[in-house]
């Protein structure tokens, strides 16, 4: 096992509402969820003594978090960073932690991605001026610019290669709703999709309809960190830190620019599947519960894949006989996360996958705080029986890839 | 008929990695990086270095005569640039030139907007290249079409 692993564990959950419609600011909302996490953990304001928060310069940082809520901290780092940032920053955060360079760390995402900067770079106010640039995946001159023009790429060609069909599409999306209609924070709360909603919904990039891809939103979700030996007296069990993979890369740049020509959908994942499972100690079989970074229906398949969870093009049939579904073979995106939760890019699923692992995932059930679960999917529950290990996989591009192990038990 | 792009709404000015590759366009010239130490070539223009060799600092250029095979494509819907509102739906593709190849023997892949609409256009569909002025200085940008000879196994995006 890793030198790092069961060293830290996260301690404290928190969001905001996920908002359609705007009105507060990345500060407003930022403070709220790093508010609500710590106080989540059981620990004091004053207690948090290093911040970490990634972003696409459309959000405010961790200094300005800092101030106002009257914190002084010794660490402080804003990066760069789209998905897969939240998987990356929890291996900075044990290291940082375990070598007790700090004490108690936020994670946080603070962003407006409906009513501000939207991926690709729409605006709220319409469509941009842009400026015509060649490569590197921001192609404006032959109007390719937004996730779901660029992974649909690598969509299409999936599907070509491996039979792929839509209604294998569907069923990811279908399987994350039927999550998020358990989930009272979900902006599908309830409102189950069917096979018909999904195939007469219209068309965004073909391959992908609209319920292929993620709910843009103004949201912001935290996390707190901390080192083992203090994660037992606080207000939750903890999720220990097992170990993960932090922004990996493929050897193949966008669109094999390089030498190798593998699959443009060959997920990074492929890269950093042995180093996750190894430095955690835990083979895929101990894994009771998953999520796989969906902005769209397509990057769950080839992360599982690539993950080895199952073989390359065998996916879309896993999800499609229901194995992803609560109570199925390995339950995934618990929350409904990206498709049909919210879009945090990426870190209300390792939020969830804290819950889960507490035994207290925020449902219908009346003493969910206290861990007591009815496990009547009618009547509400979301919470998983088995919940000792869990695996997040973040998704940055297809040559991009972060995850994560959380365990009820330090030693995995 | 090919999908009206309004280049008036995208700004011209390529930076210093790609300077070279906009300016050849202006005599009708598709040009792909080229290695100077090594056999590599390779897409996009402002990806400097070779990933063979590590070779940054002179890397040259090949003239791609512009035909190739359709590797994968999307058919964008919902417009989000400015340039492209009137183009929807419009057939962004990935093509694998005939005639350039990478260290490993690879055929090269580019980008391009394809004309036809897709009860057309698939996989291992044959396209070719031509240059569509777009901006006042004369650079231009390539456009594909589908070549007149197709193979039997051009693969569609598959129903509903």
């Amino acid at each position: 096992m890793g030198a790092l692993t069961g060293k830290t564990a996260i301690v404290g959950v928190g969001e905001t509402t996920y908002y359609r419609d705007g009105g507060r600011t990345t500060l407003s909302l930022g403070l709220e969820a790093i508010s609500n996490a710590v106080r989540d953990a059981g620990l004091k304001l004053t207690d948090i003594d290093a911040m970490t928060s990634y972003q696409g310069n459309d959000s405010h940082g961790s200094n300005e978090m800092a101030q106002s809520l009257g914190m002084r901290l010794n660490y402080s780092l804003d990066i760069a960073g789209g998905g897969s940032s939240t998987e990356a920053l929890v291996a900075h955060a044990a290291g940082l932690l375990s070598g007790g360079y700090v004490n108690a760390m936020v994670i946080f995402r603070s962003m407006r991605g409906r009513t501000g900067r939207r991926p690709g770079g729409q605006v709220a106010s319409g469509p941009a001026q842009a400026l015509a640039v060649v490569g590197h995946g921001e192609d404006q001159y032959i109007g390719v610019t937004t996730p779901a023009q660029r992974f649909g790429l690598a969509c299409m060609r999936y599907m070509h290669d491996f039979g792929v069909t839509t209604k294998q599409l569907a069923a990811v999306a279908l399987t994350h709703r039927y999550h998020a209609t358990l989930n009272p924070k979900a902006f599908f709360y309830k409102r189950p999709l069917t096979m018909e909603d999904y195939m007469e919904a219209r068309w965004v990039s073909k391959p992908f309809r609209l319920f292929d891809c993620c709910l843009e939103m103004d949201v912001a979700v935290a996390l707190v960190l901390v080192r083992a030996e203090r994660a037992y007296d606080l207000r939750h069990p903890p999720a220990f830190v097992l170990g993960g993979t932090a922004r990996t890369m493929s050897e193949s740049p966008y669109y094999n620019a390089g030498r190798r020509h593998t699959p443009i959908y060959h997920h990074a994942s492929n890269w950093g599947r042995d180093r996750v499972f190894g430095m955690s100690g835990i083979t895929r079989g101990d894994i009771n519960v998953a999520s796989f970074y969906d902005a769209f229906t397509f990057t769950p398949l080839v992360q599982m894949e690539g993950y080895g969870f199952v073989q390359p093009g065998e996916a879309g049939s896993w999800y499609e006989e229901g194995r992803g579904r609560l109570d199925a073979e390995l339950p995934v995106n618990t929350s409904g996360s990206h498709l049909s939760e919210g879009y945090s890019h990426g870190i209300q699923m390792v939020a969830e996958m804290t819950r889960q692992l507490r035994g207290r995932a925020d449902d219908a059930c009346p003493q969910w705080e206290k861990g007591i679960h009815t496990f009547d999917r009618d009547a509400g529950c979301r919470q998983t029986k088995k919940h000792d290990v869990g695996f997040c996989a973040g998704w940055g591009t297809p040559q991009t890839s972060s995850s994560l192990v959380l365990s009820r038990r330090s030693g995995g | 008929m090919p999908p009206k792009i309004d280049w008036s709404k995208l700004s011209f000015q390529p930076d210093y990695d790609a300077q070279e590759w906009w300016d050849a366009t202006k005599e009708s010239k598709l040009l792909v990086r080229s290695c100077t130490k090594c056999a590599n070539k390779w897409w996009p223009p402002n990806v400097i270095g070779c990933a063979n060799c590590g070779n940054f600092q002179d890397t040259g250029w090949v003239e791609s005569k512009g035909s190739g095979v359709v590797h994968s494509f999307i058919v964008v819907h919902q417009p989000i640039l400015a340039a492209f509102m009137e183009a929807v739906p419009y057939i962004p593709a990935i093509i694998e030139l005939d005639d350039v190849e990478n260290s490993d023997g690879n055929k090269v892949r580019l980008q391009g907007v394809l004309d036809e609409d897709d009860t057309k256009v698939g996989i291992n569909a044959r396209v070719e290249m031509y240059f569509e002025q777009a901006s006042e200085d004369g650079k231009q940008v390539p456009r594909w079409r589908l070549s007149a000879q197709q193979p039997d196994n051009v693969w569609k995006f598959p129903g509903p």
